[in-house]
């Protein structure tokens, strides 16, 4: 067992019997769960719309260097630049690079995953310059000093009284204060960042190959400010994010809104085709877009994990699954959590140290179930299973262990050879631990099923 | 030695060798439950139900009354505009309180925009027109004035529509906006207006 997994398992037996936490993540996913039921509504047909949009994103991601090639000529031409990275450190240097340029001493920015997959504000902070983290949640979360929780709603697991101590603690806030007035706290110390800030960085929903554009979908507006003030804009994005046409937002924002938050449409979808032109009034006079790989290029290659990248990252498989619900988001320790967390750490952080992901699982289904884009997550945390297994040293304990599973079960002769006190004791020194503290093993009859038949038939 | 570039692209390359056919996407035209009212009647409830603020206006006259009648009941202090030709249409300067300085420090903005888009009660602005990016999210309140002609069914002839204006040339931001900011960040409870508008005003003109 590794030391990641030994972790993640004492992580887990802690969170799943701590009611506190239980109470606050049921009442945020209940409120999720009737937001979505509400929100999909407006499909005429949601199973008809999953499936296209599944086709879209196969359509994108089996001609990923045609549609990443296309963006690029499209955007340069617009005005931007695009910066290729194979790696988060890569990444992290054509940041600071650009920083580094512009004199920049803060950054204001929106919500990104991928700029927290490439630990920036930590690289940033050690180089002398400051990361404001603008969304709602995610500036909860840097005042605790804490990853975002959930990768759509990063402090679901803080109560408001939480919160408003948080903002007493940490920004003097009065104390007790409800979630209106801390909302209105956080937008009061929040202007005139955007105004000092030489660079606003923001991630991607989407990808537009045919116009060159990034589309970046929020409700508070934060977004939009960062790429309003600030005279640089970067945006650090997944190479999977493409999607081939401006066209194809007609069914993404509102599929994304619905399984994100039960919204119809979120209240700002943007799309940035560049920088400023010179017959606007505002808007920042450079605009980069870094394309990040990262590990994306082996899920590639896996003909069967590849489909774990049409993800758009709407968190609606972390609402739905049973585990997530129980351990929470921290619990994973690992940038993206839940189902597709599982699916994807091992190939964007190694398998070795992440392999136990593909375990948290009921193998239930649900996640399979909601996911928009129609990803296999429960096929593919058994594929994971199996690709760890083929991989592992051919003698290892397990291995050893379930040979003679096998070799037992497998012969009559072997399995009536000990009697029902002897199979307890092998069961209770084989299974004890896995089986855990809260049920009781079950127990042998002296005699076996077979051998009781042969003498009651023989009376 | 290959650049990044080189390398990713070939690494996408080599992953996807598998792969041959080409695939078709399935088109469907009705994605979404479809209501037999008019265009009008589905803006209104939508963007009212995102907690905008609707005012139908028979001209530009009417328009002139329901804006002072708003900034009575409102009494904003400085009321932003820097769009000549709303100015000009609706005879914004016979309004006092209305001022093409100091944009940054007005309590609201009034804009025009490109489309209104009915089913989800969108306002479809681009950084193309005035006052640009900023000003219109920057703005506690944002006012928006525009006329039945740029109302249409739905986000698809939005973008279809907007390709069609600008072609080649695309402003360098759209903005597909719908109802005032809001949140739900600190225990699921809905908060309107944190970093964007906190009110959205529509003043349609028949």
């Amino acid at each position: 067992m590794t030391k990641r997994e030994q972790l993640f398992l004492a992580a887990s037996r802690q969170k799943a019997f701590d009611p506190e936490h239980r109470r606050k993540i049921n009442h945020a996913l209940k409120m999720s769960d009737q937001a979505f039921d509400q929100g999909k509504q407006q499909f005429a047909d949601l199973e008809e719309a999953r499936i296209m949009a599944h086709a879209i994103k196969k359509e994108a991601i089996t001609h990923l260097g045609t549609y990443l090639e296309q963006f690029e000529a499209r955007f340069t031409q617009n005005g931007g630049r695009v910066i290729w990275a194979q790696n988060g450190q890569q990444a992290l240097d054509a940041i600071l690079t650009i920083c580094r340029s512009k004199n920049a001493r803060s950054i204001v920015k929106s919500k990104s995953m991928v700029s927290e997959e490439i630990h920036l504000n930590a690289f940033l902070a050690q180089n002398g310059i400051e990361v404001v983290e603008t969304d709602l949640g995610e500036y909860i979360q840097q005042l605790a000093g804490e990853p975002p929780y959930h990768i759509v709603a990063p402090s679901m697991h803080k109560s408001k009284e939480e919160v408003a101590a948080l903002f007493h603690d940490k920004i003097g806030a009065a104390p007790h204060l409800p979630p209106e007035e801390l909302t209105l706290i956080a937008r009061k110390t929040l202007r005139p960042r955007y105004r000092e800030a030489e660079i606003g960085l923001t991630g991607a929903n989407f990808l537009l190959a045919d116009i060159g554009g990034v589309a970046i979908t929020e409700n508070e507006g934060n977004a939009r400010l960062c790429t309003s003030f600030p005279k640089t804009h970067i945006v650090v994005t997944g190479i999977e994010k493409v999607l081939p046409s401006f066209d194809d937002l007609h069914l993404f924002w509102p599929l994304l809104a619905t399984h994100g938050s039960g919204q119809q449409v979120t209240v700002y979808n943007s799309v940035f085709t560049g920088p400023g032109k010179q017959e606007e009034t505002d808007g920042p006079e450079e605009m980069y877009v870094i394309l990040l790989d990262n590990g994306r290029t082996s899920l590639l290659a896996d003909p069967v994990a590849r489909e774990s990248l049409y993800c758009i990252r709407c968190g609606a498989c972390l609402n739905v699954c049973p585990v997530y619900k129980n351990i929470g988001g921290h619990t994973y320790e690992s940038t993206y959590s839940g189902p597709i967390g599982s699916v994807i750490t091992p190939y964007l952080e190694g398998m070795r140290h992440n392999k136990h992901l593909s375990y948290a699982s009921s193998l239930c289904g649900n996640c399979t179930e909601v996911c928009p884009v129609k990803i296999n997550l429960h096929g593919l945390l058994l594929h994971n299973r199996q690709q760890a297994a083929a991989n592992a040293p051919a003698l290892s304990p397990e291995g050893f262990a379930w040979k003679g599973w096998r070799m037992v079960n497998t012969s009559r002769r072997l399995l009536d050879f000990a009697g029902g006190n002897t199979k307890n004791i092998a069961l209770k020194q084989l299974l004890a631990k896995a089986w855990g503290t809260s049920r009781q093993l079950p127990v042998f009859a002296a005699r076996s099923f077979s051998k009781q038949w042969k003498t009651g038939r023989r009376k | 030695m290959d650049t990044p570039r080189e390398i990713i692209l070939k690494q996408i390359r080599e992953a996807l060798s598998d792969v041959e056919e080409t695939f078709g996407i399935p088109f469907k035209k009705d994605l979404y439950t479809t209501r037999h009212s008019s265009l009008l009647t589905l803006f209104q409830s939508a963007f009212t139900a995102l907690h905008g603020k609707f005012t139908l206006c028979t001209g530009a006259a009417d328009l002139n009354t329901q804006l002072l009648r708003r900034w009575l009941d409102n009494r904003w202090e400085h009321v932003f505009c820097d769009d000549p030709e709303l100015q000009a249409r609706y005879c914004l300067d016979d309004l006092p309180f209305i001022s093409a300085r100091n944009g940054l420090e007005a309590d609201a903005v009034i804009t025009g925009c490109e489309y209104l888009l009915a089913r989800t009660g969108t306002i479809l602005l681009t950084a193309a027109r005035r006052p640009g990016r900023a000003l219109s999210v920057y703005t506690p309140v944002h006012i928006v004035i525009a006329t039945l002609q740029q109302l249409l069914p739905d986000i698809a002839e939005g973008i279809e529509n907007i390709k069609n204006d600008y072609g080649d040339n695309l402003p360098s931001a759209l903005f597909f906006t719908s109802g005032p900011s809001r949140t739900g960040d600190i225990e699921k409870t809905l908060v309107m207006g944190v970093h964007g508008p906190i009110e959205v005003h529509l003043f349609l003109c028949l």
